[in-house]
């Protein structure tokens, strides 16, 4: 009796991880990873989008000015050649630097276009960079700095580092929050994908008539439980490919751009295409690996793999109800929002966690059962209180116990039930009918 | 008299409904026993808490003199009315797949598998999706897994339907073979001819309620209603004189000259046949003289109007 529960799972495991869908969602998630994670390393290679500006210095004062800047700035003789450049479409831009008293602290630029009008960022880049050269050219005129000190002034730059008081870690608070988001999508994206898998399989079982004779040697529950654990399977195989497959096309793509070190240098300093010299690749490496452990990524993974299950397991039966008490997919409409709301609530909070990751709402939201297996891991990069991830453990288990039992009531009553639509009250009797 | 299965007093409501009502059967180790009952009479429920797919409110089931156990369904095949398969599944996976659900290893399932199949003659059917198959050939299969762990207990819901008259025979064929080698039937059906033929017992189930239950031929004879066919050689004028003599349903010239078939009704308290048989003596030469019990369609009309009529 007990096998059964076995049986059906193997098929539910083999009929998905056999099917074409799951090959190429294995093969294709991360290679559209890896390449997302190249791609801006690429683009520099190739010249991508940063634009090419003509830049017209009548005054001279702003050689090498702009060196840092994401765009490429090509020096051109008078206006009338950058001009015709624009026309030909060789420049995005022309930046026009007037003749203007050399001692004046205003200058005033001219920025030209023709069809694409220049951002707000590029702008004020180009503000900021010209800023910090008339600055340094103002003193450089009125004092005899030596050059070696002048070059050092020039360069002169300030960071801004969070740090934990207690552990001394830095926070790197922006890669936390890209990361919240991701493994909140990540966790949502799952949970609906297996979730109405689940759903579709159940309703197939209803639909073909397939249930009365499975129904005769299986009891629901173990059907119920075969689906929901064999789908969880697929899931963790799923994951599993990816992380190898992803690690695996990350070393190769690596080696291909030129060692895996250069690669990720070149991808993670994407804003700073000029020259880097030795020390800056060595500083990049280093700040990659720190961050790598402010992010203590062996527990992210393991609170990922279990508020993963938690979730989906909280969320799989539930689908499955669904599934039972309609014959057909169009019907499940008016009984997905209780699954739904929950979900995007949980996505929406993902957003205040980011803004301030202890607001009382983060908090609760990552406490209670439905919204804890999102919004809890949003929050875990930022660290939290034990006591919390405890409580929010216990009741995500204690939620999947009691959505399963409900679900199973549901379930067992709804696969065997023709004819009849299924309302929330109808479903409040199948709860209560015995046996 | 051995009963493999046995219900007493079995109840079993559905909010206000009421789907069985006090039910108890009998049904002998070995025989057929024709489930039988209009639409939503609660044949269904019945056989469903037979397969412990539901269980009673009230009364109790005993399998082969024992309260009925869970372990119990591996000694039961179900097929149901209405019964599909995976679509998408191979044949020989699915086959497999519901025989290791009956508690068969694969290896063993695998071997009865292709000796049934290559008795249906669809073992080449084997590696195809069950999309492409026909409806019979989907039946065959589940014909199959349903006996495939040989089950003491065979529950068959309306079998023949969906099957064209030559896989209705070879189906009836296999039946009435299980049966020999000594597995206990339940028939359900609205087929009544069927009944006639392969059934031993019967249980007649209507809105909620056993109405009659008992061996065909004993039923049968239970309603006989005195009716008597005859193929007499007589002639017009002597004819006419027995229609004096005694109450002649039905009279219908035989091509033959002389020759006549008869239904003759005999009055209540007389169901002696000898005194038909007297009489018709002195008014021809009789060459056929067969009492004629009611068919069970007859019987299941009779029923259940008489049941609808108390109410």
């Amino acid at each position: 009796m007990k096998n059964n529960t076995w049986v059906v799972l193997q098929r539910e495991y083999m009929t998905r991880v056999k099917k074409k869908g799951f090959f190429v969602m294995t093969i294709l998630a991360p290679i559209l990873l890896v390449a997302l994670m190249f791609t801006p390393a690429l683009l520099m290679q190739v010249g991508g989008k940063a634009k090419t500006v003509a830049l017209v210095d009548e005054t001279g004062a702003y050689e090498g000015a702009f060196r840092n800047s994401e765009d490429h700035f090509e020096p051109v003789a008078d206006t009338a050649t950058a001009k015709i450049g624009l026309k030909e479409e060789k420049y995005d831009a022309i930046l026009y630097i007037p003749q203007g008293s050399l001692d004046s602290n205003r200058q005033t630029m001219l920025l030209f276009y023709q069809q694409n009008e220049p951002s707000m960022a590029m702008v004020e880049q180009i503000e900021s960079d010209a800023q910090n050269k008339l600055r340094m050219n103002l003193i450089h005129a009125s004092s005899d700095i030596r050059p070696e000190l002048f070059d050092f002034v020039e360069r002169a730059g300030v960071d801004v580092v969070t740090r934990n008081i207690e552990t001394g870690e830095r926070s790197y608070t922006e890669v936390k929050s890209l990361l919240a988001y991701a493994i909140g999508f990540l966790i949502y994206g799952f949970i609906f994908l297996f979730g109405s898998q689940i759903m579709s399989g159940v309703i197939e079982e209803k639909s073909n008539r397939i249930i009365e004779v499975m129904i005769s040697s299986v009891k629901p529950f173990q059907l119920l439980m075969g689906k929901v654990l064999g789908l969880a399977l697929v899931g963790l195989t799923q994951l599993l490919l990816w992380g190898v497959l992803t690690l695996v096309l990350t070393m190769v793509v690596g080696m291909a751009a030129g060692g895996g070190a250069d690669a990720a240098q070149a991808a993670a300093a994407g804003s700073m295409p000029g020259g880097m010299d030795v020390n800056e690749v060595q500083a990049t490496l280093l700040q990659i690996q720190d961050i790598v452990a402010s992010l203590n990524l062996k527990t992210l993974l393991l609170y990922f793999l279990v508020y993963f299950l938690g979730g989906y397991l909280l969320y799989a039966s539930l689908f499955a109800a669904v599934g039972s008490a309609v014959e057909n997919q169009e019907d499940t409409n008016q009984f997905m929002w209780p699954i739904t709301v929950p979900l995007l609530v949980g996505i929406i909070v993902v957003g205040v966690v980011l803004k301030d990751p202890y607001s009382p709402l983060a908090v609760w939201t990552s406490i209670i059962p439905f919204t804890s297996p999102i919004v809890m891991m949003a929050r875990i990069p930022f660290g939290v209180p034990v006591w919390e991830l405890a409580l929010s453990l216990g009741l995500l288990v204690a939620g999947f116990i009691g959505t399963t039992w409900l679900a199973a009531r549901i379930y067992r009553v709804g696969i065997l039930m023709y004819g009849k639509k299924g309302s929330y009250k109808e479903l409040w009797h199948w709860i209560r009918y015995r046996g | 008299m051995e009963y493999l299965l046995e219900t007493r007093q079995v109840v079993k409501r559905y909010g206000a409904y009421t789907a069985l009502d006090h039910v108890s059967l009998q049904v002998p180790k070995g025989c057929i026993f024709g489930l039988l009952g209009p639409n939503g009479a609660g044949k269904t429920t019945l056989i469903r808490i037979i397969n412990q797919i539901t269980a009673p409110d009230e009364g109790e089931v005993l399998f082969a003199g024992g309260k009925l156990r869970r372990d119990h369904i591996y000694q039961v095949g179900y097929l149901p009315e209405e019964r599909g398969l995976y679509r998408n599944m191979k044949v020989g996976e699915q086959a497999l797949y519901l025989a290791q659900l009956k508690g068969l290893g694969k290896a063993e399932a695998t071997k009865r598998l292709h000796a049934w199949f290559d008795k249906f003659g669809i073992d080449s059917w084997w590696d195809r999706k069950v999309v492409e198959l026909s409806k019979g050939m989907q039946q065959k299969i589940q014909f199959v897994v349903t006996v495939l762990h040989q089950p003491g207990l065979l529950i068959f819901d309306e079998p023949f339907s969906g099957f064209d008259p030559i896989n209705a025979q070879l189906l009836k064929d296999e039946i009435l073979e299980l049966k020999k080698k000594g597995s206990t039937i339940i028939f359900s059906t609205h087929n009544m001819a069927s009944v006639e033929e392969i059934c031993d017992e019967i249980a007649l189930i209507n809105k909620s309620k056993k109405i009659l239950d008992g061996k065909v031929d004993d039923v049968r004879r239970a309603f006989s209603n005195n009716i008597y066919q005859v193929l007499l050689l007589s002639d017009p004028g002597r004819m006419e004189a027995l229609g004096k003599a005694v109450e002649v349903l039905e009279q219908i010239p035989h091509d033959v000259p002389g020759l006549y078939d008869l239904k003759i009704k005999v009055s209540e308290g007389e169901d002696d046949g000898n005194r038909v048989l007297r009489t018709l003596l002195e008014y021809g030469s009789v060459k056929e003289f067969s009492e004629k019990l009611p068919s069970m369609n007859d019987i299941f009309i009779q029923t259940v109007k008489r049941a609808e009529n108390e109410k």
